[in-house]
């Protein structure tokens, strides 16, 4: 029954789409402007008309499609398949529908899942990929990895299979429903992990690892399921065809980059996937998600960007658990490039095994940093050295209060004894409980780990960690103990990389110790001048200069000339100096520096690194010939110290090979570069930044020398570490190729000058935009030519 | 489930709509036992075939193609809302753990469209306006064009225009009012 409202309804909807889309709203209320509530109504028409849902016939269509197909799915309920008689459809993937079944010979009451082809499905390449999948299940006997009994063809010619069935929960959803801890999840993925190993060993690549495709049981086994994409490693007669055919069944949330560029599938794809599934399972997000990105920005992001840290995107609850290794072992599995990865699955799960042992693990092995970390981490002295630090305070307390105590009681003794005696009892009564709590407080921390659970290399930061917690409860009428505390371990944390945590704790010891010592004490000197070092590591180098300066103006007032603490603050504030290229007030810097007795003697080290930072501030302002003999002389420490090969010998070369450059005297320089890089080869990783950079100043003196043939291999590796480092193409690449054309240019490969030219061009364009002078200058240069 | 119990639920049985229910049910199961890697199977093609058999069979159809093309459209509306309404019951009654879940390649339940409320949702606009809701019938279930389904009803093809132009967005407010009263 057409009403009149209906009709009207229609007749304005109809109206105002013959409207410019900017005035259709006006229209409509307009014309309706006796009826608010019709006008409404045809507002929402309007805008449901622009709604981005697809059409209602298109989504039908697929939908018939589904359902057309589900009805021959639940047709073979009933049906007899081998010694199985199908009783359920459980569920559908893209090429087979597996189907609950009971064994039917009476003889066993076992249920098994049958997996049958689609109708449909039965392309002669699909048909293969089944047998694959027979065949390599048959090749695989892990108590993680779902069964195979039997397989055959069905009546009406469609190949089957008849696997374990598993009654059980996809592992996300297992861990959320029975809310596993963190060491829990892992112990589920170092299973998963083992029975990818086996595939591997296997030569058997999953490729499409996935919570639904593990589900756990009951009792917490995990059970790995269809490999029908799976790949056998040696085969390659079908591989277009499978990757094609992939492509379409396969969701981009845990594909690897390289699956998603169609580049060769290893078993890193799998330890990929691992990943995903690790960071998911953690976290509760994928490190790339879906709601958030189109499938095309998924899928680029995937190839494309950095995973996030796990830590960042984890809840506050678990973000401290998954801070340091986790997230570097997380991160390892989900790099870009499959030899970057865990080589095997299995080393994935030797690392989670490493970690919830507490022992050092292997995703940090390849950054410095970790090195010096782990080392720190290891080293009992640092532990000593917070147990020092705060011992020699308790004691110092206790003593100096019971001298102050003894004085006092020792005055009363002369006056009113008897009364004063008790006070003074019960104040070193007193005193002795705050020391007591004190050593207490620190007993608690250093034997906090259990040792028979870490064994020996327990983890120091884990340490810290939970002492932070207690200290200022521990320490709250002890001002003066829990600012030494509170600096000792951001010091500590400071050592460790951890900044964050390093600044909380110098925080609060300067907050401490103003209000105790106040505003100019050698106590806040000394806060200040350990925040000026954290700042100087996060690179703030105002704050760090003017933190350092407040320090040294303290310091200079009260501490003799020689003192090892003013020394130490004069050379950071040198170091500030030097980095803002303030040269002259660094050269300055530096010489008071070393004007301290005996500092070549104590502080060997200390000493040469001074007088190499003095002797290039003299480079950078142009006097060479003061600089020499002092570079010479840092060589000279360095060496009777630590011995030809060590690190710091590298860099006195490198740094002399730059001044002989700067004197033009290039077969020196030529001579000590080479030294210095293979000093460093063997000292850092072969592709460490850092020899970019020497490597690159190097090519820059053979190219000014006019020696552009020995040019070019330097220059081509310099390049080739700096690929290596940085995923985004960067500046300096850019110099170092442009050096690079000269080269060529100037031996005459004007077409191989060109292509270099062009590609700096374009890192520029990237890195430094369009408008930048040096931009533009090689767009002139190639305009030119 | 058997045909039978899907007869049963039929309010109105009629011979034509049962002969074409028989007959695109055969057709299926055919057209997906065929050896082709690029199945993709269009009520459109369902019904054309269905009826070009049906023609056969009887040396004449005993129906007009219009009334065909209505009634084949109907079937497949009732085969359609018949497995969504099995699909429903599995999804209520359903054990959240079941053996092997693989069901990611298909289309999220949540990203198509409601088929049941559609199905509400037509009764009523049928109560409203037939012609529109006969429209909508054959486009969508019957997947017939524009100048098919203009040619089936007998109006102008402006006219099928305007009505499933109309009706695709009543449909959509409709559904998501649906929605949002559940909440």
């Amino acid at each position: 029954m057409k009403t009149d409202r209906w009709r009207r309804i229609q007749r304005v909807y109809h109206e105002a789409l013959t409207r410019n889309p900017g005035t259709r709203h006006a229209y409509v209320a307009e014309s309706c402007r006796d009826d608010p509530e019709l006008a409404d109504e045809v507002l929402d028409l309007l805008s449901a008309r622009n709604d981005a849902a697809p059409l209602v016939g298109d989504t039908l269509r697929n939908t018939a499609q589904e359902a057309l197909e589900s009805f021959d799915h639940h047709a073979r309920v009933g049906q007899q398949v081998g010694h199985y008689r199908i009783t359920d459809v459980i569920g559908e993937g893209g090429m087979a529908v597996v189907y609950r079944a009971i064994r039917d010979d009476d003889q066993f009451d076992q249920q098994v899942a049958v997996k049958i082809l689609k109708k449909g499905m039965d392309s002669v390449q699909i048909i293969e990929r089944f047998r694959n999948e027979r065949q390599t299940l048959a090749n695989l006997s892990h108590p993680n990895i779902a069964r195979l009994f039997d397989g055959g063809t069905t009546e009406d010619d469609m190949p089957y299979l008849v696997m374990e069935a598993i009654d059980g929960q996809p592992i996300d959803q297992f861990c959320d429903d029975r809310q596993l801890s963190v060491s829990q999840r892992l112990n589920l993925v170092m299973r998963v992990s083992a029975a990818v190993h086996h595939a591997h060993q296997n030569l058997v690549v999953h490729r499409d690892l996935k919570p639904s495709n593990i589900l756990v049981t009951d009792n917490g086994q995990p059970k790995l399921l269809d490999f029908g994409i799976a790949k056998i490693l040696t085969d390659n007669t079908s591989t277009t065809h499978v990757t094609q055919t992939t492509q379409r069944f396969m969701t981009p949330d845990y594909a690897a980059p390289e699956q998603i560029v169609g580049q060769p599938i290893t078993t890193g794809t799998d330890v990929y996937a691992l990943g995903v599934l690790t960071f998911q399972l953690l976290t509760g997000s994928r490190p790339f998600e879906r709601s958030t990105l189109s499938q095309h920005d998924l899928e680029n992001a995937i190839v494309e960007n950095d995973p996030p840290k796990p830590s960042d995107v984890a809840n506050e609850r678990i973000r401290r658990t998954l801070r340091g290794d986790l997230d570097h072992i997380i991160l390892k599995a989900l790099r870009k490039e499959p030899h970057r990865r865990y080589t095997t699955a299995d080393q994935l799960a030797d690392d989670l095994q490493r970690y919830l042992a507490g022992l050092p693990v292997l995703a940090h092995k390849d950054t410095f940093r970790y090195r010096a970390t782990k080392y720190f981490r290891r080293n009992k002295v640092v532990v000593s050295a917070i147990a020092a630090v705060t011992l020699s305070l308790v004691v110092g307390i206790f003593a100096a209060r019971s001298q102050a105590i003894r004085a006092r009681t020792s005055e009363a003794n002369a006056t009113r004894l008897a009364a004063a005696e008790s006070v003074a009892k019960k104040e070193a009564q007193q005193e002795a409980l705050k020391a007591r709590r004190t050593s207490d407080f620190l007993k608690r921390v250093l034997l906090s780990p259990d040792p028979y659970r870490y064994g020996k290399n327990y983890r120091i930061l884990d340490l810290l960690q939970s002492a932070s917690e207690w200290i200022d409860d521990e320490t709250a009428d002890l001002p003066e103990v829990a600012s030494e505390i509170h600096l000792a371990m951001g010091i500590v944390y400071r050592g460790l990389g951890e900044y964050p945590d390093a600044l909380d704790h110098l925080d609060k010891a300067h907050e401490i110790r103003m209000q105790v010592f106040g505003d100019s004490s050698l106590e806040v000197a000394e806060a200040e001048h350990e925040l000026a070092d954290l700042a100087y590591r996060e690179r703030q180098y105002d704050r760090a200069g003017e933190l350092f300066e407040k320090a040294l103006r303290v310091r200079e007032k009260h501490l003799d000339p020689d003192d090892l603490q003013l020394a130490a603050t004069r050379q950071g504030l040198a170091g500030i100096h030097f980095t803002q290229k303030a040269f002259g007030k660094a050269e300055e810097m530096f010489r008071r520096v070393l004007e301290r007795q005996g500092m070549r003697s104590e502080d060997p080290s200390g000493y040469a690194r001074t007088i190499n930072n003095l002797a290039t501030t003299l480079r950078e302002l142009g006097r060479y010939d003061e600089a020499e003999p002092l570079y010479d002389e840092a060589l000279r420490v360095r060496l009777e110290n630590h011995g030809p090969d060590h690190y710091n010998v590298a860099v006195s070369l490198a740094n002399i090979a730059t001044l002989r450059a700067l004197q033009k005297r290039y077969d020196a320089a030529a001579e000590h570069y080479t030294s210095a890089v293979a000093i460093m080869e063997t000292q850092l990783d072969p592709d460490h930044p850092t020899i970019a950079i020497v490597l690159h100043k190097f090519g820059n003196a053979l190219v000014e020398a006019q020696r552009f043939n020995e040019a070019l291999p330097v220059l081509h590796r310099a390049i080739d570490i700096e690929g290596k480092n940085f995923r985004e193409p960067h500046a300096q690449t850019a110099d170092i190729i442009c050096l690079l054309a000269k080269a060529y240019d100037a031996l005459g490969r004007t077409d191989e000058a060109i292509k270099q030219y062009e590609t700096a061009l374009s890192i520029r364009r990237d890195a430094l935009g369009l408008d930048h002078a040096d931009t533009q200058e090689l767009m002139d240069l190639l305009a030119n030519r | 489930m058997t045909i039978q119990s899907m007869q049963r639920q039929m309010t109105e049985p009629s011979t034509s709509v049962e002969s074409i229910y028989d007959e695109l049910r055969a057709l299926a199961a055919r057209y997906m036992s065929r050896e082709r890697t690029d199945h993709t199977l269009q009520p459109t093609a369902l019904v054309h075939e269905a009826y070009l058999r049906l023609a056969k069979v009887d040396g004449a159809p005993s129906t007009s193609r219009a009334a065909f093309m209505a009634c084949a459209a109907t079937a497949i509306r009732r085969i359609l809302i018949d497995h969504a309404k099995k699909r429903d019951a599995l999804k209520r009654g359903g054990d959240r753990r079941r053996l092997m879940i693989e069901t990611e390649h298909l289309p999220a339940p949540e990203a198509s469209l409601d088929l049941l409320a559609l199905h509400e949702q037509l009764d009523q606009l049928e109560r409203m306006d037939r012609r529109m809701s006969r429209i909508v019938e054959l486009r969508a279930f019957g997947g017939l064009t524009i100048a098919e389904t203009a040619d089936v009803l007998d109006v102008s093809t402006s006219t099928v225009e305007r009505d499933w132009d109309f009706a695709c967005s009543w449909l959509r407010t409709q559904i998501a009012r649906g929605d949002s009263d559940e909440d």
